[in-house]
């Protein structure tokens, strides 16, 4: 017997985008549903309980990041988050308030499945995380919390590499501060941004090829950072 | 005796004032010559003392009427005549009895002093008079200001408060428009165009002289006839004020021309509010309608951009399927790179446009130059990521930046070194510090950029030379790059680069305390 196939809920109100999407994860064998409005968004996520939500954050009824914290009182269906260029107010909110991923658009067919690929994995309790990573020269033992840079073992603070390990282990995904404040050091440290940065810089400075530039740990201005093993 | 026209030698006005003078000491001699004539049916009959206490009488009476000169006139001359009319032997100043010298001192000394202090009680009484009046004027004009909306209405209520005044004949209000001529409003309408106040006030206007003078003309006023005063606030002249006098007074006094310049001052005060407040009002008409081009911008980038997303997804979903043969696969890849290539196009132009809005401000933040150049290449593919060489100095002082702007600018630079240069050599980013400011470079080993072309490169559609094959350049992308780093206090430049090639660098100031950005 077949598995279930997985089902995706899109929720955009623009018609041509639905439609868009919808065939590209149709030919991929996923089971589309798509909605207009945010409060069909919520419903429609309660009745045919959706693996994937697809939320376009501008909705003509309610905000996109209200109904991002709306599902998040009941399920913990993972949210990709479509954005348009230059809302990054908006994305970080949408990222805070519980939503997994954000795609700029335009996107291609291909980062939008691999998006969905990576958030269905993580729900579908396949490893999440490999027990090591590596990128270029750079090889990440989470399990042994060893860091190797060119083959010669880097020592990093406890603090440091909760922090890297955290950033690695959602890599290509950004990360808002206020996310990874409150993981490493607690959510009364969420807003203190600076600390962050203190140890963003220490980090780079011991894992990064050039000093100054970073390759590994990339700045996301006004969301937060990124590990990105492009 | 007409001073005005009388000996060219005198200046008209030291003559008027002489004239005053005269007309005052005659007032007091012509007093006593009076009373004189009245006393003489009475020599017969009185004692001749008690002609002394009706001159006491007289100097008091002109000294309360017309002031210190007259009375000191007065007790000068009824001194001489009590003494030559009224003291035997009549008709000589000579005295029998030793002792009415005595008297005739005395009355002289006794009539000055009250003469005089008559004159001082006349003098305050009259100062408060005029106090009071100016405090009146005041108030009134004061109330009149509160409700006046605008700089017209502000003038009418001048001429209306100063036109009530009994002293004031003709009035005018002049006020400096916004190319620094003057707008008149009289009250009455004279019935000559009045050059002379015109050219006063715009000598004042000009601040060639405080006064409106200047050493040609006769000092405008100085007659006692006219009244000019600035209408100045602290930050500038905005016009002056005329007042002249009323047909039947003779000349303003100093406490006139103190009320006029009270007058002058609350009005220029309420000018220089009114004109604040247009100001501000003129800039909440421009936010507004950068609001709104803001608000068409995005209305017009989401229809845009809607369509494309959804193609672009498409197209590369259907490149993602099996069974394309080669020749369909090949034309979806170029729908797909035209799609791309339209986006970014769009993007080019609302950014451009968006930039050139005053409301855009940047959304600074202290920032090391290294994580932009960082974020920058990340977004490069593998392949073009291989020709990047870095040449960043370390330790740079970190700059406040709208990150993602000047991750525009080095993006649009870094795009233009790879497409422009062989693609077997490097491209060059650089950073160091450069006086006070940061310096960022991109080279490459193109052909360059031609001098005569260096500086219109940054023009918008300006495209330089034949764009490389399968790059369509909508000739934006350094107008972008100098739009970004303008707004950051910057410059931008294209050079040679010593082993060949273009530089294009850019500055980033690296002054402390931005708006946006703390000090540490």
């Amino acid at each position: 017997m077949p598995a279930r196939r997985e089902r995706v809920l899109i929720v955009d109100d623009e018609e041509q985008i639905r439609r868009a999407v919808g065939s590209i994860l149709k030919s991929h064998d996923y089971e589309v549903d798509s909605v207009a409005t945010g409060r069909d968004a919520l419903s429609a996520a309660a009745n045919v309980t959706p693996d994937v939500v697809i939320l376009d954050l501008s909705l003509p009824d309610m905000d996109g990041v209200a109904v991002c914290t709306e599902l998040r009182t009941w399920t913990e269906v993972p949210i990709l988050v479509l954005s348009v260029r230059g809302e990054d107010t908006d994305k970080v909110s949408a990222l805070d308030a519980g939503a997994d991923d954000y795609l700029t658009k335009p996107f291609s067919a291909s980062e939008l499945l691999a998006r969905i690929r990576a958030l269905l994995r993580r729900t579908r309790g396949l490893p999440v995380q490999q027990s090591t990573l590596v990128v270029d020269d750079l090889e990440i033992d989470f399990a042994r919390r060893r860091v190797c840079k060119a083959g010669v073992e880097v020592s990093l603070t406890r603090t440091e590499f909760d922090v890297l390990s955290l950033l690695a282990g959602n890599a290509d995904r950004v990360l808002t501060s206020h996310s990874i404040l409150e993981t490493v050091w607690g959510p009364e440290y969420a807003e203190d941004r600076h600390t962050l940065r203190v140890h963003v810089s220490h980090l780079r400075k011991k894992i990064e090829s050039h000093p100054s530039v970073p390759r590994f740990v990339l700045t996301e201005p006004g969301v937060g950072f990124m590990f990105s093993t492009r | 005796m007409d001073a005005g026209h009388g000996s060219s030698k005198h200046h008209p006005s030291r003559a008027l004032a002489d004239f005053a003078q005269r007309r005052q000491l005659l007032f007091g001699v012509v007093a006593v010559a009076v009373a004189t004539l009245l006393f003489m049916p009475g020599r017969a009959v009185f004692d001749d003392s008690i002609f002394g206490l009706g001159y006491l009488l007289v100097i008091l009476t002109v000294g309360g009427v017309a002031g210190e000169r007259s009375a000191a006139a007065a007790a000068m001359v009824a001194f001489l005549a009590w003494n030559y009319f009224f003291i035997p032997p009549y008709y000589t100043f000579q005295i029998r009895d030793a002792r009415l010298y005595f008297t005739l001192v005395t009355f002289l000394a006794v009539g000055l002093v009250v003469g005089l202090r008559t004159a001082s009680a006349r003098h305050r009484e009259r100062d408060a008079i005029a106090r009071e009046r100016e405090a009146l004027i005041l108030h009134d004009l004061s109330r009149r200001l509160l409700v006046s909306p605008s700089q017209e209405e502000d003038a009418r209520e001048i001429l209306k408060v100063l036109a009530g005044w009994d002293d004031a004949g003709e009035v005018a209000v002049l006020l400096a428009d916004d190319n620094g001529s003057l707008r008149q409003f009289w009250s009455p309408e004279p019935e000559t165009w009045r050059a002379d106040v015109l050219a006063a006030a715009e000598r004042m206007l000009r601040g060639l002289r405080p006064d409106g003078y200047d050493s040609e003309t006769p000092p405008f006023g100085a007659d006692g006839r006219a009244i000019l005063v600035p209408l100045a606030s602290g930050t500038g002249i905005a016009g002056a004020v005329y007042v002249g006098l009323a047909s039947d007074i003779q000349e303003f006094t100093p406490s006139d021309r103190r009320l006029v310049s009270s007058v002058a001052n609350m009005a220029a005060s309420h000018l220089e509010q009114l004109r604040m407040a247009e100001r501000a009002r003129r800039l909440d008409v421009l936010r507004e309608a950068d609001g709104l081009k803001s608000a068409f911008v995005s209305g017009v980038s989401h229809e845009l951009k809607t369509p494309i997303a959804a193609s672009l997804a498409t197209v590369t979903g259907l490149l993602d399927g099996e069974h394309l043969d080669e020749y369909t696969a090949s034309e979806l890849d170029s729908v797909v790179r035209d799609l791309k290539r339209l986006e970014a196009n769009i993007v080019d132009l609302i950014d451009l446009s968006r930039l050139q809005t005053a409301s855009w401000r940047s959304q600074a933040d202290r920032f090391e130059i290294g994580e932009v150049i960082g974020t920058v290449i990340a977004a490069f593919s593998r392949r073009d990521r291989s020709r990047v060489s870095l040449h960043v100095a370390e330790d740079l002082p970190p700059v406040c930046i709208d990150f993602r702007q000047v991750a525009r600018a080095l993006s649009n630079l870094v795009e233009n070194a790879l497409a422009y240069s062989p693609e077997d050599t490097d491209v060059i980013i650089g950073a160091r510090v450069l006086g006070d400011a940061l310096v960022v470079w991109v080279e490459d080993r193109g052909p360059g950029v031609p001098e005569t072309e260096r500086l219109r490169i940054f023009e918008k559609f300006y495209k330089a030379g034949e764009a490389p094959r399968g790059r369509v350049s909508t000739g934006l992308g350094l107008a972008i790059v100098k739009e970004i780093v303008v707004g950051h206090g910057g410059r931008v430049w294209v050079e040679d680069a010593d082993e060949g090639g273009a530089r294009f660098s850019f500055t980033l100031p690296l002054r402390n305390g931005e708006e946006g950005c703390d000090a540490g």
